[in-house]
């Protein structure tokens, strides 16, 4: 069963020129959520095979052929989407999202309460990069996947004044996938 | 060290995992949708009937666990405007990856889409272009330099080279001793539109990042910095001339905290971003000061999280808005029974000319429980006031409340799921009055290759108090229908949308779409499907899988699961039988096999595992953990989780007043498989690992094989 910890993310408005670029954890295992490093900087993930300083606590590369499915991808952002506007979605901000608490601040402040996010097309679906990672908390050894997502979404709701509104857009969300090793 | 050298032999184990020489794999799918709107305000602007192939193919050469080669191209032949604006073939993601770990000089490059990530200040984006990553051995830490060039454009057809440009360098040194370090360069250059009001712009960031941690009187204690420099272009904030040939800082400095052994941890930060700091390539915010600070503590089953925050933005302005928040969250069992979240945050925002002047208050809160073995209710409550103090003077409250209701079952070998819910909100402002009811009903069946989703739910907004206020009802429901068939997919889904405003004219939508999805896969000339990396066969750690012995098989199909599996001496106690031999080969906890057999059925089949002699309470934890791993590792994610407390006192007479709770299931295809720590009327403790139909609710403590000894 896969699990995803909710919560909400604007989606940038407007042409596919500047897609918005979002860190959102899409956590697939309840039991273990990654340990998702907090700093704002790049982290090594060695791949020399002369590199004897690693510990099993240090990121591993994983080898290719276990790419995200674009099923899995698409039912992470669905669910995500799905909890756009709620409460729950602060949850699913990464830990790297940039300003994510004030972030939450502003869609509980500044959207309407029935605005709701509506994908209309799920386009590239791209593994970006892969590594095994052990969890701090549990000691648990998770595989970490960083994904792009394009979606064509729409926002939509109804305004006393203009009706049915909608808004679309087209954006890349940048999922971080965290897998128990099964 | 145990658990260290099992997982290291986990990672050994995704690592090295020869795979042979050439793979491919990949899928199409071709959808066909038909799109029909009739009133004023659709979800759909484009209608008709569309048609779009989409195409993933995957190559691998693939030597070992630090030298592989791989390629990804996926695309899609469109003739479908959601799908892609323009009609024909487009590559939507081209990748080719080279890595050579064995060199002298390990190197790894990418061609075409990948993502650029140096820092927060300065780069954090899609490119199309080239990464080149070199990880010299130096013996003096660790090193990597990153390289890209690349264009910023999602589309390939769109690519025009030259028009949105990056390139940079990135050098990050880790060492455990001295921290970790990076130097950051990033360039960029755009040309400008005429349309968008923008000249042509080049910008150069450079920043010095670096991360220390430190151990001090038992706390653990690390602190981030990053500075960084813009110089050059940006689009202007009062006309595009205003932008160019500028120059600013940004930084931030943040230290975390937390003691080795203790419940609290605390983060503070500080950041400051110029006016002029603009790069194309980060997510910050220019122009803004802040100041924030939060602090967490973890109570038995539950943490509460408080955050003080403090934003100046516009601050270079003569008109800075200054915001801030105080807020705090709780979540866990704090309420026994329920699993809950409630967070509470009140923020003033105040600019200088009085234009932007409000305090706001918001509180969330989320409850859930199991009400039997296979229902599940939630609730959630949302609470808003803004008191406006600005000219405008538009006060506003929403108060909403919301149930819902998960019923799982069994009907004719289907699963089932069924999800009833119900919202309702009151909204009042000076210019909206609004009560709005959304019911709301899910349902999934699934059977087999078979599934079926089916939603509905519809708003119905009465704002009749208002003058001119319109009410609307709008109604949305949706039905998913799949079918897999070996490496074949097929679908059809349909969604419709229905406003029904109470002046004005109505809206009817609809998308109606079949689509068929084709996987396919080779591995080095061996036809069976690529089996993904680090996954392994359940058989392979287990003597005899649980899944084996089914609840509701007869005796004879029982035993005769056993007796292939060697499982033949057995101890008779009731209507248990207790074979005392390992069943999982990797955990090193004594093991009892159980079979429950009444009225000529096997009512239940599972393991007892017992705990070490030592018995302190770091070892129990340490041994459940370590248990729960390896149970995961056969059986993968588990479908939920119970748990209360934590391992502290008297574990036992906590299981008897339920302070304490571990339960952990999996849904499996005859029932459901349970473990965790049952209580027990002697008081010994030990883990158990249950398959039955169905199991007792989670209150019940004594869910285990509580007669067998």
């Amino acid at each position: 069963m896969r699990h995803f910890s909710g919560h909400t993310f604007l989606p940038r408005i407007d042409d596919s020129r500047a897609c918005a670029r979002l860190l959102v954890v899409a956590v697939l295992c309840a039991l273990i959520a990654g340990a998702v490093q907090a700093r704002g900087f790049r982290t090594m993930v060695s791949f020399s095979a002369a590199d004897d300083s690693t510990t099993p606590a240090d990121a591993q590369p994983l080898a290719p052929g276990s790419e995200i499915p674009r099923s899995v991808a698409v039912e992470a952002l669905t669910r995500i989407v799905a909890q756009w506007n709620t409460p729950a979605m602060q949850a699913s901000l990464s830990e790297r999202f940039f300003d994510a608490a004030k972030f939450g601040d502003n869609v509980a402040e500044n959207l309407p309460r029935d605005a709701a996010l509506r994908i209309q097309a799920i386009r590239g679906v791209q593994t970006l990069s892969q590594r095994t990672e052990q969890d701090s908390v549990t000691g648990a050894v998770n595989n970490v996947s960083i994904v792009s997502v394009t979606a064509q979404t729409q926002l939509e709701f109804s305004s006393t004044s203009q009706g049915f509104v909608r808004r679309s857009g087209v954006n890349e969300f940048i999922l971080e996938i965290t897998e128990a090793i099964p | 060290m145990k658990t260290l050298t099992t997982l290291s032999g986990i990672s050994l184990l995704i690592l090295q995992q020869n795979v042979a020489a050439l793979e491919y794999r990949g899928s199409n799918t071709l959808r066909l949708s038909e799109y029909d709107a009739q009133g004023p305000a659709a979800p759909y602007p484009f209608e008709g009937s569309m048609a779009y192939d989409e195409f993933a193919l995957y190559l691998q050469d693939y030597s070992n666990a630090y030298d592989y080669s791989s390629a990804q191209l996926t695309g899609v032949y469109a003739a479908d405007d959601y799908r892609h604006p323009q009609t024909g073939v487009s590559a939507e993601r081209v990748n080719l990856t080279v890595q050579k770990g064995t060199s002298s000089l390990p190197w790894r490059a990418e061609l075409g889409d990948h993502f650029a990530y140096y820092s927060q200040l300065t780069l954090q984006q899609s490119l199309k272009g080239a990464q080149l990553e070199l990880q010299p051995q130096t013996g003096f830490g660790r090193h990597s330099f990153v390289v890209n060039v690349g264009e910023v454009e999602s589309d390939w057809r769109r690519l025009n080279l030259g028009e949105n440009t990056v390139a940079g360098l990135s050098w990050l040194f880790e060492h455990n001793r001295l921290g970790h370090f990076a130097l950051n360069v990033v360039r960029n250059e755009r040309d400008g539109f005429a349309l968008l009001n923008t000249l042509d712009q080049t910008q150069t960031v450079y920043s010095l990042a670096g991360e220390k941690q430190f151990l001090i009187a038992d706390h653990r204690l690390s602190i981030e910095s990053e500075f960084a420099h813009f110089s050059g272009d940006h689009s202007g904030l009062s006309g595009a001339q205003s932008g160019q040939s500028r120059s600013d800082n940004a930084a931030f400095v943040e230290l975390r905290g937390a003691p080795l052994s203790g419940r609290w941890d605390a983060l503070l930060r500080a950041d400051h971003f110029g006016q002029d700091y603009r790069p194309g390539g980060a997510i910050i915010t220019p122009d803004r000061r802040s100041l924030q600070a939060y602090a967490g503590y973890r109570f038995s089953g539950s943490q509460l999280r408080g955050r003080i925050q403090r934003y100046k933005d516009n601050y270079e302005t003569a008109n800075v808005l200054t915001t801030e928040t105080v807020g705090a969250n709780l979540s866990g069992a704090f309420i026994p029974g329920l699993s809950s979240a409630v967070d509470i945050f009140r923020q003033t925002q105040e600019n200088e000319n009085n234009s932007v002047d409000q305090d706001i208050l918001t509180a969330t809160a989320d409850f859930s429980r199991p009400l039997r073995h296979n229902v599940h209710g939630r609730s959630s409550l949302y609470y808003q006031h803004i008191d406006d103090h600005s000219a405008v003077n538009v006060d506003s409250r929403v108060r909403q409340i919301g149930a819902f209701v998960d019923y799982s079952f069994q009907y004719r070998s289907m699963d089932a799921l069924l999800s009833p819910g119900l919202v309702w909100r009151d909204i009042r402002d000076t210019a909206i009055e609004s009560d709005e009811l959304q019911p709301a009903l899910r349902m999934t069946l699934t059977r087999f290759d078979h599934r079926l989703e089916v939603q509905y739910n519809t708003l119905i907004q009465d704002r009749s108090r208002v003058q001119g206020g319109v009410d609307v009802d709008t109604s949305q429901w949706s039905a998913n229908y799949e079918y897999r068939w070996g490496q074949h997919v097929f679908g059809a889904e349909y969604d419709r949308f229905d406003r029904d405003p109470d002046t004005g004219a109505d809206t009817e939508a609809y998308r109606a779409s079949l689509y068929w999805t084709f996987y396919f896969d080779r591995n080095g000339g061996d036809a069976t499907a690529v089996q993904t990396v680090g996954s392994s066969s359940a058989a392979e750690f287990v003597a005899i899988d649980l899944l084996m012995l089914p609840p509701g098989s007869s005796a004879e199909q029982t035993r005769e699961s056993l007796n292939s599996h060697n499982f033949r001496q057995a101890q008779q106690q009731g209507n248990y039988r207790a074979y005392p031999y390992p069943v999982f080969y990797d955990v090193v906890q004594s093991q009892t096999l159980v079979t429950e057999l009444s009225g000529g059925q096997l009512q239940a089949s599972g393991v007892v595992f017992q705990f070490d002699n030592r018995g302190d309470l770091n070892n129990i934890a340490q041994t459940y953990a370590s248990t729960l791993r390896q149970l995961i590792r056969n059986y993968g994610s588990p479908s939920r989780n119970f748990e209360t407390g934590d391992f502290s006192g008297n574990i036992a007479t906590q299981l008897a007043n339920g302070s304490f709770k571990r339960i952990v299931e999996w849904d499996m295809p005859k029932g459901v498989l349970r473990f965790g720590i049952p209580r027990r009327l002697d008081g010994v403790l030990r883990m158990e690992l249950i398959y039955r139909q169905t199991q007792p609710q989670t209150n019940q403590s004594l869910w285990g094989f509580t007669q067998l000894q």
